[in-house]
């Protein structure tokens, strides 16, 4: 009885409209209660867990844990047995460790960075590590268990996989060219544009009131007013691409992420204006999508992912993800909104593995 | 004509009632009945093998109503949710606040990418259940209604939909969960939703539709659900929503109900109500707003009579109002 009591004031303090609003106007406003946990799932009952021991037991032994200036920052895989560690690279920052799980601990270097799936492969001293062993994510299909590997002997989350891997259209430099798809994660400009004759005419700013930060701006503010762009600018073009109207935007818009740099060439009356300015995180999914659980920082721009359902947390991406057989299908890549994790499929690595252990592919630094 | 065409499927639901103790004990009657497996049924799955049956299981009802499940947008305007097909000439459930208005042309996505026109037939504001009607004749894709009332905590269940809106290229996400509460007003789960969520399907292992998706709370287990028997009792007051026909002054909205306009032939023309009466009470019982005299209205049905309490300057009237179908 009791626990239903609180599940109807969850109702009543907590309840959200779930219609997704792709455009600039929120249809429910709503109160997000921090620390509360809600009732428990099975994905971390201790019985529920036991059971993956088997199917996790084989690649945990591959597992490591890799660390930046002493914190835990993402979890790795052994891919060699002499050293070569792959792990998520956008978290990496200052002086990186991996520890492996007998505790030993190592100095690691960045020796291979691909930008777009977002994987760093790091070089360590240590030898006879396990090398981890790939299997098609196609043994994996939509319904299947999959369970999240980490350094001991239970997954650190579990799941199913939610939509087999798939290509996406939105990714820069990867995936289909042209796919219609609109990624309500990709980035925004801040603004409401009209249609013009000669481009897109902002009409109006985003304004930040949809929920804390996750109106237009977010935390760093919202891009078009920290680029001085005014109300009846028409936008005519988006780096080297011609803006034509509202649509041209936002499919331009689209094939960057969020945080990346343009420059918009604007028409202000008479005059033609180039203004740089960082993409914004998109208008107020944001705020349903972290309710629950905390993201990665980067979640979009991945040319290939498979989805599962399981709660990753940030600092546990990068570590392999298996089925019940225990064949890895793919590494975790982002805890990417309130209902998904993403993960990179195993066929889209291993072709990358060479270059990025044989300074092909070297970080930016 | 609608609920005509329904009816074969309210005693199709009538007669899985009653099958459905039977269906459980058997292991199935019927060739297309899904089996469930033992394993579903215990609390807490205790093996490997436990895990590969509900695995196996979990993916036979995937294929199985996953091309029924769809997306709904409106054709003029913003916004998206998702839906499922109830029945072969395309019946689609949703939620009341994807589809906030009746009559109006919304397009159906299927997961093959295929395409149709609905119209909104209408919605209940109170429990968020909409209904839309496909209008391009054909044989659709559809899964069952099932029993809502006999959901128990505990049972597993999967989530559709299309988080984040429809997505060209990406299968609608499949979540797995189980019951955390019993139906109330909602059946919370823990298969995780979002906004684009809303209006899709909730199923059972039997692959029945049990619930459509409504709203969250901030824990991820605070998933809530239409139990979808209200679909089965509301059936009328959506297809055939009783009016007022009332315009109510936005000026006033919260403290009181000023008519604005009274819409000629109306129910509220037919019992005397006039522009500039504030209505203070709908059968003894006080609305505050619109939305509240709104929601008393939904209760009812076409044919029943109301007493609306009714301040005209410095009277208070007492007007009888037989509530009738909206004026097309």
């Amino acid at each position: 009885m009791k626990l239903r009591s609180r599940f109807l004031l969850c109702g009543f303090v907590l309840a959200v409209g779930l219609l997704l609003i792709d455009t600039h106007f929120p249809l429910v406003a709503y109160a997000q209660q921090k620390g509360k946990q809600g009732a428990p799932s099975f994905k971390s009952d201790a019985r529920f867990l036991a059971l993956f021991h088997d199917p996790v037991a084989r690649a945990a032994k591959s597992t490591v844990r890799v660390m930046c200036d002493g914190k835990d920052t993402a979890l790795g895989v052994a891919v060699t047995a002499d050293g070569f560690i792959l792990t998520k690279a956008s978290d990496l920052t200052g002086k990186i460790t991996v520890k492996l799980a007998g505790g030993e601990e190592w100095e690691a270097a960045w020796v291979g960075h691909h930008e777009a799936h977002d994987l760093a492969m790091l070089k360590i001293d240590a030898q006879d590590l396990t090398p981890i062993e790939w299997s098609d994510s196609k043994v994996a299909p939509v319904g299947n268990f999959v369970a999240s590997v980490g350094t001991g002997s239970e997954p650190v989350a579990v799941g199913v996989v939610s939509v087999a891997a798939r290509d996406m259209p939105s990714a820069k430099g990867g995936g289909k060219k042209g796919g219609k798809g609109f990624d309500p994660k990709g980035p925004s400009l801040g603004v409401a544009t009209i249609d013009d004759p000669k481009g897109a005419k902002v009409s109006q700013f985003g304004k930040g009131g949809f929920g804390k930060g996750g109106g237009f701006g977010g935390k760093g503010g919202n891009a078009a007013v920290n680029a001085k762009i005014k109300v009846d600018d028409i936008i005519i073009a988006l780096d080297d691409k011609q803006i034509k109207n509202s649509e041209t935007l936002t499919k331009e818009l689209q094939k960057h992420k969020v945080g990346d740099e343009v420059t918009l060439r604007v028409l202000r009356g008479e005059e033609e204006l180039e203004l740089k300015l960082k993409l914004n995180p998109p208008p107020m999914k944001k705020d349903q999508n972290s309710m629950g659980s905390e993201l990665s920082k980067r979640t979009s721009g991945f040319p290939v992912i498979l989805q599962h359902d399981s709660v990753v947390l940030p600092t546990d991406c990068g570590g392999p993800l298996v089925d019940l057989e225990g064949r890895v299908i793919g590494i975790n890549i982002a805890r990417a909104g309130r209902v998904e994790s993403h993960a990179i499929p195993s066929e889209a690595i291993r072709p990358l593995l060479q270059d990025l252990m044989s300074g092909k592919l070297p970080p930016k630094q | 004509m609608a609920t005509h065409r329904l009816r074969p499927c309210w005693l199709a639901c009538a007669m899985a009632i009653a099958l459905l103790p039977g269906l459980m004990a058997a292991g199935g009657a019927k060739a297309d009945d899904i089996r469930v497996p033992p394993a579903l049924e215990k609390v807490m799955p205790e093996s490997i093998q436990d895990l590969q049956a509900i695995e196996a299981h979990v993916k036979t009802v995937v294929a199985k109503v996953m091309p029924a499940v769809v997306n709904v947008k409106p054709q003029n305007g913003s916004g998206q949710g998702s839906g499922v097909v109830i029945t072969e000439d395309g019946y689609v459930l949703t939620a009341a606040h994807v589809i906030p208005t009746p009559d109006k042309v919304y397009t159906i996505t299927f997961p093959d990418g295929k395409q149709v026109k609905a119209k909104s037939l209408g919605s209940l504001e109170k429990p968020d259940s909409g209904l839309l009607k496909i209008t391009d004749e054909g044989k659709y894709a559809f899964c069952e209604m099932g029993i809502s009332s006999q959901l128990k905590k505990g049972q597993w269940c999967i989530a559709i939909g299309h988080p984040g809106g429809f997505k060209s290229g990406r299968t609608p996400p499949v979540r797995l969960g189980r019951v955390v509460s019993p139906p109330g007003a909602w059946i919370t789960t823990e298969a995780i939703l979002v906004a684009g969520d809303s209006g899709g399907p909730l199923f059972d292992m039997y692959g029945k539709v049990i619930g459509i998706h409504s709203r969250i709370g901030g824990p991820l287990t605070a998933n809530m659900h239409v139990p979808v028997d209200v679909y089965r009792t509301d059936w009328d007051k959506m297809t055939n929503p009783a009016r007022l026909g009332v315009v109510a002054d936005p000026d006033l909205e919260g403290k009181g109900i000023k008519v604005a306009t009274v819409v000629a032939g109306s129910p509220a023309e037919k019992a005397g109500l006039k522009v500039d009466d504030v209505i203070t009470t709908i059968n003894a019982k006080s609305v505050a707003n619109i939305g509240e005299l709104r929601a008393e209205i939904q209760k009812r049905k076409v044919g029943d009579e109301v007493t609306l309490e009714v301040r005209r300057g410095a009277e208070t009237l007492r007007l009888e109002v037989v509530l009738d179908k909206a004026i097309q």
